[in-house]
């Protein structure tokens, strides 16, 4: 990220000045294209998208710039056993907390049966989103 | 010996293609269907395929690998078809006749109404690439060790360096990241990565692990166990410029280098193989040249979405059903050839039945041999442009299907040759 304190902008539809914006360079994950995004962001939130070749670019990096989410998926090895337990978020968590959903996951002790879609963590890294199974390990 | 078991549908390969095979078969009326699998449960290559994305075309939700094979393999055990694994087919002769082993049954022998190969593909290995160098512990190819580390529970190594961008070695340089292993870079030999942008994004980016392009491994070193690799930047035409030599310590090295369709059982049958796909040539209902054999998944082309595997295999199941059914072995038909032009590369199907040609829509698939921006995909019916379609991008890490419709025709002219090329605009 490469802060930018003095940045004018002009482009045929669009003029701005402001002190406080920030630009970050992203790749566009929409489509084949891979746009090389140059995102402008002020307090945090987006103020102006260059490099896109269509509207898809500018909801992404919206996305992507203010709350970016991954879905994390993992494995917990169960003593004895082969395969070990595979998992996932059951929804995208916040890219930030990724570390510490791994964390979480790594200390987990589940204990088998182990049916696909079981609840493994209700609530992981407070992202208020559960980890389950994705496979049987009976 | 034992005697010969009639199967009216035998498939080989119980991953995504032969279980989509199979269920297809049985909703098209055939009775005895008999799936045979070489490793100890089914699924395939999705059973170690632990991370996101699969099912948004037919589910409408992200699956794991293992998650959209287990719909499946439920419905393949709710619908009764059996299914045996820890099996190795040994040989198929184009009677038909598949013989197979397994600790289980010892020998066994079947004769098939109709076979659906689903046998899948396999890595290209380091002999394929001519590295020079040591011949040290710690190289692998990324599926290998993507199964270390998700089905075995081993990790490779401590500090990785992987060659190729493919998708494969993508997914593992984030799953190695996640367990604590330092990935010093990926190494792609062209000027472009043949892996998705998603991937590139969320597998590498994120985690800052650096994809050098237009560079290759040009040297491996050490005794025992490795110790680094040496990488050099390439030319235009791929070849390694001396002086941009530099080295990478590492103690393993991955090669996600491309796959390889799995047909060696194919050839004993004496079908007839593409040598560019490296898969069966087929025609619009995937049969192979010999009747009575169909191919689907990646055994007939490697695919790069497991939902158009299970769409393709569908059809191919559904054919073997009606061949078996019928006892017919469909003659030789009249017969379009399909050719891939200027910047195309491996058509599947290969041949087109001529009056399906003329009455219903033909699905092809086929690979860009390049990456081109604002290129147009032209159809050509005995060297005649009878349809343009317009792409923004092409790229050879997607496929790309293309509907040719009875509509293209002039009606009195029978076609002898489809052909696919590609121009810029």
């Amino acid at each position: 990220m490469q802060a930018a304190p003095w940045v004018i902008l002009f482009k045929s539809n669009f003029f701005l000045i402001t002190m406080t914006t920030t630009k970050r360079e992203i790749t566009c994950i929409s489509c084949p294209l891979g746009c090389s995004l140059e995102v402008s962001l002020a307090d945090g939130q987006v103020v102006a998208v260059t490099g896109n070749e269509c509207p898809r670019g500018v909801s992404y990096a919206r996305q992507e710039c203010v709350h970016p989410e991954r879905m994390v998926t993992a494995l917990i090895p169960i003593p004895g056993r082969t395969p070990p337990l595979s998992v996932r978020t059951e929804r995208p968590i916040p890219k930030d907390k990724i570390t510490d959903c791994l964390c979480a996951i790594a200390d987990a002790r589940p204990t088998l049966p182990i049916r696909i879609g079981d609840v493994i963590i209700p609530d992981v890294a407070g992202a208020g989103v559960a980890v389950i199974a994705t496979r049987d390990l009976l | 010996m034992n005697a010969i078991i009639p199967i009216d549908v035998l498939v080989i390969g119980g991953g995504p293609a032969g279980l989509a095979a199979a269920l297809a078969a049985k909703a098209a009326g055939a009775d005895e269907i008999l799936i045979l699998e070489r490793e100890n449960e089914l699924g395939g290559i999705l059973r170690q395929c632990i991370h996101t994305g699969f099912g948004l075309h037919i589910f409408k939700e992200e699956l794991t690998g293992p998650e959209y094979a287990a719909r499946y393999i439920t419905e393949v055990h709710a619908q009764g078809i059996p299914a045996q694994c820890d099996t190795m087919v040994i040989d198929i002769t184009s009677e038909r006749l598949v013989t197979c082993v397994s600790a289980a049954h010892g020998l066994q022998r079947f004769q098939a109404g109709a076979i659906v190969l689903a046998m899948g593909c396999r890595e290209r290995p380091r002999g394929a690439l001519g590295i020079p160098g040591a011949r040290s512990s710690g190289i692998y190819s990324a599926g290998t060790a993507q199964r270390f580390v998700n089905l075995d529970g081993y990790l490779p190594g401590r500090r990785v360096v992987i060659l190729g961008s493919g998708d494969i070695g993508l997914i593992m340089a984030r799953r190695l990241t996640f367990a604590g292993i330092k990935v010093e870079a990926v190494v792609e030999l062209m000027p472009y990565s043949s892996g998705l942008k998603r991937n590139i994004v969320q597998c590498l980016d994120d985690f800052d692990i650096p994809l050098l392009l237009s560079h290759t491994v040009t040297a491996i070193h050490g005794k025992g166990r490795l110790t680094g690799v040496t990488i050099s930047k390439v030319d235009a035409d791929l070849s390694p410029i001396p002086g941009s030599e530099r080295y990478l310590p590492c103690d393993t090295l991955l090669l996600s280098v491309g796959l390889i369709p799995e047909n060696e059982l194919s050839r004993n049958a004496g079908v007839d193989l593409d040598a560019t796909t490296g898969g069966p040539v087929v025609d619009n209902r995937l049969q192979t040249s010999v009747p009575g054999i169909f191919a689907c998944g990646n055994v007939l082309h490697v695919h790069d979405l497991v939902d158009h595997v299970s769409i393709e295999a569908a059809e191919a199941g559904r054919q073997a059903a009606l061949v078996a059914a019928s006892r017919r072995q469909a003659a030789v038909e009249s017969a379009v050839a399909v050719r891939a032009g200027d910047g195309v590369r491996g058509i599947v199907p290969q041949r087109i039945n001529s009056e399906t040609l003329a009455t219903a829509p033909v699905k092809l698939m086929f690979r860009p041999s390049s990456v081109r921006r604002n290129a147009v995909l032209v159809v050509e019916a005995d060297g005649v442009p009878v349809h343009r379609v317009k792409k923004r991008i092409l790229t050879p890490g997607e496929m790309v299907e293309l509907s040719i419709k009875p509509n293209f025709f002039a009606a009195a002219k029978p076609v002898r040759e489809l052909c696919v090329r590609c121009e810029n605009s």
